[in-house]
């Protein structure tokens, strides 16, 4: 039985390592595609300079929160401010920053400012009668925009509220002296007089972190390289087919257990190898060559059970297709086509964070997406196996589907000619 | 010959899912062990499809096939590597060198390291491509491709050696050796199963026949009983002009004559069972006299396989 297992893989081995366009596919293509856009993409993943938000500030209030609000992003560059005539009510503002009219709406409450006062004197005298409601600045915000710019604009807006409300909070101390208690400016996150604005579409990506251009770059392409074996595996599973071999196989003592396996062995350590490959570039020849480095988060170790699953879904794939396709070159046409268009859905060559949220929500349906969200929990939040235990299961649950369809497919193909 | 069958295929029938008729329909054959049995058959006859059933690989709609003791869809018969299959197409991994072919399949029938090693070398030898071992099978050219595929099929020593077509493409050279190597494995035992559709190879080779031609069997016997039972005698002969269409009537007419063709300068007259055919020669040599023709070439005698399954399938061509 091992001599069994032994020869077919040293014979699938030979197979791949003589094929050079393969191999080309294979290693050459994604280290360089790593290398290019890594590079290429470094300051878009820092920064988005010179983009214009278009924004349109209701204001309410008559008093200072308000008035500060205008002004600072009446300031920013990043903002065109647009300020109605009249009021308009809520469900238009809803509706036209939906339709896109403008990317976001500010709406800033009547009273912002005396109910912040109201507040203040509440946290420091805790007398009832100036019992504590938070103020709340609600944000709009068009659904098309990408989720970082909606997480930066976020963070701004906070960040002017906080700033708006350390000054009242100052005021108000001045105008109490002895006043017990002391004011922290930016110790405690969390505003005390305003209610936090939170992202209308949160749990979509927003609260990620953004990874860097490498972060992003290397894992997506490494990915996009392992599911390219797809290409190899069903190209020559159905010469094999094609030209008699499989049906000579049949005839052979070997049971199809160990055909399986002497197919899959070599191509998962082929996996094995590129991703290795593509992460060693990340770390040291990306940065010799002016790039930054490739930071490989907290768990470096998670990686492995990760790209463990990847290639059981990508060499799961790559049987189906087999099973699939009749002539070898439509395996080849139909694996590429389909591992660019995954690849495309996944979030490899367009970064899921830029999407809009409708887009994002049908990343679910492309393997390479949870793949990619492994990495960038693994880089830029640091988790664990623990912390890919999600993406680990989906990913190997697609692989054993992919398998099955496939070895049902194939034994039926060769018993109900 | 029915009794003592190594192969015994019984009422055999084969519908593929997308066909309106069954490619094998009802095909019963005893194949006795040591036999060099010729499947003949024109192109889409069905020959592989009944192939492909006595290795296992296909299901029959009805019917049953054993070897042995044992029905063929037996993993037994896998395990103990009863068979060994030729297949007509070159079942073979272009990329790898004929050694390392042999050594994948060898050990895929399960054979030791060991053993392999001396098999390897006798089927190199056997099929003489010892010099090219080292060679990619895509640099081969059609006659070594053949000679490999059949190395394959004998690496484990099979009891029974199933070749389709294994001669197709290939240089007189190659296949007068692999003729050599065939018999030579029919004299130590070995029983073969041999489709073609090149009537003088069944000739060569064969002892036991079977023509089959839309999935059914026509005639079966040994070589001679086909011969005889149908009716194979001819007369052929050329002359320095064509024959006038009065004269082929009057040949046509003398006693016995069951056919005649005559095309530009070539005629070919065949002559029925029951004649003596002694003077039908001189009858037709008789008519031809005083003609002004001129025999340039005669032959007499038993047709050849090859009119015998032209007579039987007829000569249009098939697929
Ligand atoms: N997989 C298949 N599906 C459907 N029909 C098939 C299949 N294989 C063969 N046939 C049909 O069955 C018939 C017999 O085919 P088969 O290949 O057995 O003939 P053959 O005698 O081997 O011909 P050849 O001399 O060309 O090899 C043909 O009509 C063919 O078209
Ligand atoms: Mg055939």
């Amino acid at each position: 039985m091992f001599n069994m297992l032994k020869a077919a893989v040293i014979k699938e081995t030979r197979i791949i390592f003589r094929d050079k366009e393969a191999l080309a596919i294979l290693f050459i293509l994604p280290a360089a595609f790593v290398l290019i856009m890594s590079l290429a993409l470094q300051d878009a993943f820092r920064e988005q300079a010179g983009i214009k938000f278009s924004m349109l500030i209701v204001n309410k209030d008559k008093g200072e929160v308000g008035k500060s609000l205008v002004e600072a992003f009446t300031e920013s560059h990043y903002f065109d401010v647009i300020i109605p005539e009249s009021i308009p009510d809520t469900e238009t503002i809803a509706r036209e920053t939906n339709d896109g009219k403008y990317q976001f709406a500010l709406v800033i409450p009547e009273k912002a400012t005396s109910g912040a006062a109201n507040n203040s004197r509440y946290l420091f005298t805790g007398l009832k009668k100036y019992k504590k409601t938070p103020v709340e600045i609600k944000l709009y915000v068009d659904p098309a925009i990408r989720g970082d710019h909606r997480s930066v604009i976020l963070a701004t807006l906070n960040k002017s509220i906080k700033e708006i409300e350390n000054t009242i909070l100052v005021k108000a101390i001045s105008k109490m002296p002895g006043a017990p208690g002391t004011v922290d400016p930016g110790g405690n996150k969390k505003p005390k007089l305003f209610s936090e604005v939170l992202d209308p579409f949160k749990n979509r990506i927003s609260d990620k972190p953004s990874p860097t251009s490498v972060q992003q770059n290397a894992p997506g392409w490494g990915l996009l390289a392992m599911f390219f074996l797809v290409i190899p595996l069903a190209g020559t599973l159905v010469r094999e087919r094609d030209e008699g071999s499989l049906l000579r196989l049949q005839t052979m003592a070997a049971p199809v257990s160990i055909l399986l396996a002497g197919k899959i062995v070599p191509y998962f350590v082929v996996n094995q190898i590129q991703i290795g490959l593509i992460l060693l570039e990340g770390v040291y020849l990306l940065p010799l060559l002016g790039g930054e480095k490739l930071e490989l988060g907290l768990h470096p170790e998670a990686i492995i059970p990760l790209s463990f699953a990847i290639s059981f879904a990508a060499i799961g794939y790559g049987l189906m297709v087999a099973a699939f396709c009749r002539t070898a070159e439509q395996a080849t046409s139909f694996g590429a086509t389909s591992i660019l268009i995954l690849g495309a859905l996944g979030g490899i060559m367009v970064p899921k964070i830029v999407m809009p949220p409708l887009m994002q929500d049908i990343t679910v349906f492309s393997p390479m997406s949870w793949g990619l969200d492994g990495f960038l929990a693994i880089f830029v939040r640091g988790a664990d196996v623990s912390g890919i235990i999600l993406e680990v299961g989906v990913m190997l649950a697609f692989g054993f589907i992919c398998l099955t369809i496939g070895i049902v497919r194939f034994k039926y193909k060769l018993t109900h000619a | 010959m029915e009794d003592k069958a190594f192969v015994a295929i019984r009422k055999v029938s084969k519908l593929y899912s997308n066909n309106k008729l069954p490619a094998v329909d009802g095909i019963d054959l005893s194949i006795r062990q040591g036999s060099f049995f010729g499947l003949l058959g024109p192109n889409g006859a069905g020959k592989t499809t009944l192939l492909s059933m006595i290795c296992g690989l296909l299901a029959p709609t009805s019917g049953s096939i054993s070897i042995g003791p044992d029905s063929v869809n037996n993993r037994k018969i896998r395990n103990n590597g009863l068979l060994g299959l030729v297949p007509q197409e070159l079942a073979l991994y272009p990329t790898l060198t004929a050694g390392e072919n042999l050594a994948f399949f060898g050990a895929m029938q399960g054979l030791s390291s060991a053993v392999l090693k001396n098999r390897i070398k006798a089927c190199l030898e056997i099929t003489k491509l010892d010099a090219r071992v080292n060679d990619k099978v895509e640099n081969y050219s059609g006659g070594l491709k053949r000679r490999l595929n059949l190395a394959i099929g004998l690496l484990h020593e099979p009891k029974l050696l199933v070749l389709d077509e294994p001669t197709v493409g290939i240089d007189p050279q190659s296949r007068n050796l692999i003729f050599a190597s065939l018999r030579q494995l029919n004299n130590e035992g070995m029983t073969l199963i041999y489709t073609t559709h090149y009537m003088e190879e069944a000739e060569q080779l064969c002892d036991d026949i079977a023509i089959i031609d839309s999935g059914k069997i026509i005639a079966k016997g040994t070589l001679d009983e086909l011969l005889h039972d149908n009716q194979c005698q001819s007369i052929l002969f050329r002359t320095n002009n064509p024959l006038s269409s009065a004269l082929i009537e009057k040949i046509a007419a003398l006693p016995f004559i069951t056919k005649i063709t005559s095309a530009n300068s070539k005629t070919e007259i065949l002559i029925g069972n029951d004649s003596s055919n002694s003077n039908i020669l001189a009858d037709v040599l008789e008519s031809i006299k005083n003609t002004g023709l001129d025999i340039t070439s005669l032959t007499m005698g038993a047709t050849n396989l090859e009119q015998l399954f032209l007579q039987l399938t007829g000569t249009q061509l098939r697929d």
